[in-house]
């Protein structure tokens, strides 16, 4: 039977190859879809599944203090891993790792055989130990350098610094506040793998350098804060007190030149409580301990300041002329506000006395009288407008705000005990920032540490810049402030913080803790030198000594001792030229 | 092109005709194919065997034993395979149950669809395909004009369906079912004059389809999914089921998108790494798109098309009606299997496993395929110059 006579089937047979070319065009079509108008995405999609990334660690930035010594630095330390499809002799890089990282054979053993694309052996190794590991030139295993940060200082105003975790990021104090400064930016290795994880070889690698992180310069002075560290242990272990604070600070610009907290820490190994600590503790509790330890008591905790905070008072009264110099007083040993009868610390009283005097004497009444002629109204004001209020904005975090009454809740009672520093609280740092603030001509400094920001490079991309309030009180309210606390230092209840050869001007305080008539106090004496143009202020603060607990007989010296070592070597600083 | 060289030399040569455009365009895309092997395999045959060139030997190996098949069948009329038509129906169906049969039976990649005998490997399926389009060219003829009748129509749908019930179950292939289910069909379209059965037809096909589809997605958010159920789903978004079912379309699709319109190059194709399993069989379409582009992934679909136009014009002047429904069924098997193919691989339809002709690494495929090219080629040598 011939073909031709079917003419149906030689149609059909074209209509079958076209229905096979409609198919065709249909899946070009698809195939144009895809290959042009979604190849973006699916190429996309391909990279992320071929590369496979590693960062790079940027070197924390450095943090530098006024003398130009590193306080935070960075080590080099290395991580060793195995790529288990790269190692050739198992068995030799079992021996060597397990040899030359003291773990045990088992223990390198398994991970070597574990089948994944990367094991890691061992974080943290020394430089060292990574080098000798390296020139085994052994298939297969890695070393991975690494920063970790250092502090050649170890426990150095730890709470000052505050120190980094695991992912080199801050924790507490400068590292935490400074971060976007200090911790640079990761770079990365794009390595383009098959899908074992293999790297192919042809591809190479893409690499994104890593931006090392910028130096911060600080105001501290190792020296200077050597110095109190010292001193204030010395104290704390004399005196069996709980903590010793020490503050020391430019009141002209608010630069903190050291900040003491005994006892300190140890920034290398931070998570070690200090020995003698009750063992065994559950991880709550453990956790809460550290917390502890990591308190700036100059910034974290309030206290009363007692008879410290007069110095406010007597600005504000002076400031109010509610009072002058020349007012004349007479203390019979207490003073009654309402139904209320305050003592003063000398029972049988000062008798008559001017206002120099008083505060000389440290004389309560005197300073109730001066509240109440102030009043409620103006002191709040006055309390409010030194700043008092608010923060001090200091450059380390968690700064403890002030606890005051409510201002409708003040009546002559709290007003009274108000104007010798009870019944509220503030933190050392608030104290000491108020009272440069009031010695240094009026204007209310920004407490701080950090100066400028230095990239890698060596240049200088930021000054840091702090806010001034002027004016909180004029500046001839200042110069007899000035001239009020160095009679103080000279021939009244601080004289035991006079330096040889050097105005001292300075204030006393003794203070009872909460609650009261537990026998614990708190002592403390703020200095600062030289009175006439004061260029540094210390504070320092004994809490719970044991035996002698005036301020005046056993903070005052500290701040003595201090300032006999550090005035000569400021002034050889030439920081008295400053301002 | 071809008729036309022929023609100028006709006092020399003999007066029938020789299909050298069909045969270059085979040999192409066989060269091209074992390029192409080469290229998807030799990164993992290495990794696996440490011999980049393991799975090119064994398909140049098959392809050789191909061509000589092809050549050998080319030579004899092709009249003489008539007579083992109704042999070549009962001996698929007979070799089909034997996967089941221990110690003859051979898997590879979970799926037991091969015999072994010998050191020599069949998938029945193959010989099915063959099987069936020998068999219902000559149940056509045998009908004449009874195929006209609704039952010469009915006859003709009904004979492959016990063979691919048979390859669906007992060698849970649905692709090759499908594909040999899809011959018996084109043949039966070229054999009868109707139009509106099949339109019919077709349109049922669609409807159960979509009713299908429809089912197994309302289906989804209760459980109890099947295997198959799982890939429509997958299908319908492969980037949902990544890490099971439409992983290796996704994967396909990264390695098309990847290629863009020139391509990465041939053999820079990173998703043969591995990424992409068996890259050498059935998804090999996907890795020449990655390496030669939109380009060479229209070349490649223009060279089919040359291929089943060739078999077109072949058929069309074959000297009888078993000859040209010969060439029909080879177009059919061909041409069904690169459309769902390249459908499969990107992602137009759900994942399920069929070879791209002459490409894809398989040795008892690539062999079927030449003996149905040496039929066709026979059936060419028939046509007489003065016909054309």
């Amino acid at each position: 039977m011939a073909l031709k006579s079917k003419t149906y089937i030689r149609k059909k047979i074209v209509v079958t190859f076209f229905i096979c070319v409609a198919a065709f065009l249909l899946l070009g079509g698809r195939l144009v879809y895809l290959m042009v108008f979604r190849s973006e995405y699916y190429m996309e999609q391909a990279k992320e599944l071929h590369e496979r990334e590693r960062s790079i660690k940027a070197a924390r930035g450095r943090i530098i203090e006024a003398t130009g010594t590193v306080l935070a630095d960075n080590r080099t330390v290395c991580t060793i891993s195995v790529i288990h499809n790269q190692i050739t002799h198992p068995e030799t890089v079992i021996q060597v790792l397990a040899k030359e990282l003291n773990l045990s054979e088992e223990y390198v053993a398994k991970r070597v055989e574990k089948y994944s694309s990367i094991e890691r052996i061992k974080s943290n190794v020394d430089k060292e130990t990574g080098d000798k590991i390296r020139e085994y030139d052994l298939d297969g295993v890695k070393v991975d350098e690494d920063y970790k940060r250092y502090y050649p200082y170890d426990s150095l105003a730890s709470k000052v610094l505050g120190f980094t975790g695991g992912d080199n990021q801050g924790i507490i104090g400068l590292e935490v506040i400074y971060e976007e400064y200090l911790k640079g930016k990761e770079g990365t290795i794009l390595t383009v793998t098959d899908a074992k994880g293999v790297e192919i070889a042809e591809a190479g690698e893409e690499r994104v350098e890593p931006v090392n992180g910028n130096d911060l310069y600080v105001s501290l002075d190792v020296n200077i804060q050597s110095y109190a560290t010292q001193l204030a242990y010395q104290a704390m272990e004399t005196k069996e007190a709980d903590s010793v604070s020490i503050l020391v600070m430019n009141p002209q610009n608010g630069e903190v030149m050291a900040m003491v907290n005994v006892p300190e820490f140890n920034l290398n190994d931070p998570y070690t409580l200090p020995e003698g600590s009750t063992e065994a503790i559950n991880e709550k509790e453990k956790q809460n301990a550290l917390n502890q330890m990591w308190r700036n008591g100059c910034i974290n905790d309030t206290y009363e300041p007692g008879s410290t905070f007069k110095i406010i008072t007597a600005a504000a009264g002076l400031e109010s002329k509610a009072v002058s110099v020349s007012d004349r007083f007479s203390c019979p040993g207490f003073i009654v506000v309402e139904d209320r009868k305050i003592r003063c610390h000398k029972v049988g009283g000062h008798g008559a006395e001017d206002f120099v005097q008083g505060t000389m004497n440290s004389c309560n009444p005197v300073f109730v009288t001066v509240g109440l002629r102030i009043g409620v109204d103006k002191y709040y004001d006055y309390f409010k407008n030194f700043g008092l209020l608010s923060k001090t904005g200091v450059d380390l975090p968690g700064e403890a705000a002030t606890i005051m009454h409510k201002k409708e809740n003040i009546g002559e009672v709290e007003l009274a005990t108000m104007s010798f520093g009870q019944s509220f609280q503030i933190t050392p740092i608030q104290l000491a920032t108020t009272v440069s603030s009031i010695i240094n001509g009026g204007n209310r400094v920004t407490p701080h540490f950090g100066v400028k920001v230095v990239n890698a490079q060596g240049e200088t991309i930021e000054t840091l810049q702090y806010p001034v309030k002027k004016n909180i009180v004029s500046a001839e309210t200042s110069e007899t402030m000035r001239y009020i606390l160095e009679q103080v230092v000279e021939n009244g209840s601080g004289k035991n913080g006079h330096v040889e050869g050097y105005r001292v001007g300075g204030k006393t305080a003794t203070s009872q803790t909460l609650p009261r008539g537990s026998g614990k106090y708190i002592s403390s004496f703020l200095g600062f030198a030289p009175a006439d143009n004061p260029q540094v202020l210390a504070v320092a603060i004994i809490n719970n000594p044991k035996g002698v607990y005036y301020g005046g007989q056993i903070a005052a010296p500290i701040v003595r001792q201090l300032f006999e070592n550090i005035l000569p070597y400021l002034e050889r600083m030439d920081y008295n030229d400053k301002g | 092109m071809a008729e036309r060289r022929v023609g100028r030399h006709r006092k020399k040569q003999s007066e029938n005709f020789f299909d050298y455009s069909l045969l270059f365009i085979v040999l192409f895309l066989l060269g091209f194919g074992l390029i192409m092997i080469y290229s998807t395999s030799s990164y993992e045959s290495n990794l696996q065997f440490g011999d980049s060139t393991f799975y090119l030997r064994k398909q140049v190996t098959a392809t050789i034993i191909g061509l000589a098949a092809m050549i050998v069948v080319a030579n004899i009329p092709y009249h003489f395979w008539e007579r083992f038509a109704t042999l070549g129906y009962i001996g698929s169906g007979v070799l089909i149950p034997l996967v089941l049969v221990p110690g003859i039976q051979y898997s590879a990649n979970g799926a037991t669809r091969w015999i072994r005998i010998g050191g020599f490997t069949l998938q029945p399926a193959e010989v099915a395909k063959l099987g069936m389009i020998l068999f219902l060219a000559s149940l056509v003829c045998r009908m004449g004009r009874g195929i006209r009748t609704t039952k010469g129509f009915f006859t003709v749908l009904a004979v492959p369906l016990p063979i691919c019930l048979m390859i669906w179950q007992i060698t849970n292939n649905l692709s090759s079912a499908i594909i040999v289910f899809g011959i018996a069909i084109l043949m039966l379209f070229v054999a009868s004059p109707e139009y509106k059965k099949f339109i019919l037809l077709g349109l049922g096909g669609l409807a159960a389809v979509a009713v299908l589809v429809f089912a197994i997605v309302s289906a989804a958010s209760s459980d109890s999914l099947s295997f198959r159920g799982e890939r429509i789903l997958a299908w319908l978004d492969p980037e949902a089921y990544a890490s099971g079912k439409g992983f290796q379309t996704l994967q396909a699709l990264y390695a098309i998108g990847s290629g863009g319109i020139l391509g990465k190059g041939l053999g820079q194709s990173m998703q043969k790494l591995g990424f992409l399993p068996e890259a050498q069989n059935d998804m090999i379409f996907s890795i020449i798109c990655e390496e030669l582009g939109l380009f060479g992934a229209i070349s490649i679909i223009i060279m089919f098309l040359l291929l089943i136009w060739r078999f077109m014009v072949i058929a069309n002047n074959a000297p009888d009606l078993f000859g040209a429904l010969l060439v029909v069924g080879v177009l059919g098997h061909i041409s069904i299997q690169v459309i769902l193919n390249i459908a499969v691989v990107t992602n137009t339809i759900p994942n399920t496993g069929i070879s791209l002709p002459f490409i894809s690494y398989g040795g008892s495929s690539v062999l079927f395929l030449m003996v149905e090219i040496g039929l066709v080629l026979s059936v060419a040598k028939g046509i007489r110059l003065k016909d054309l």
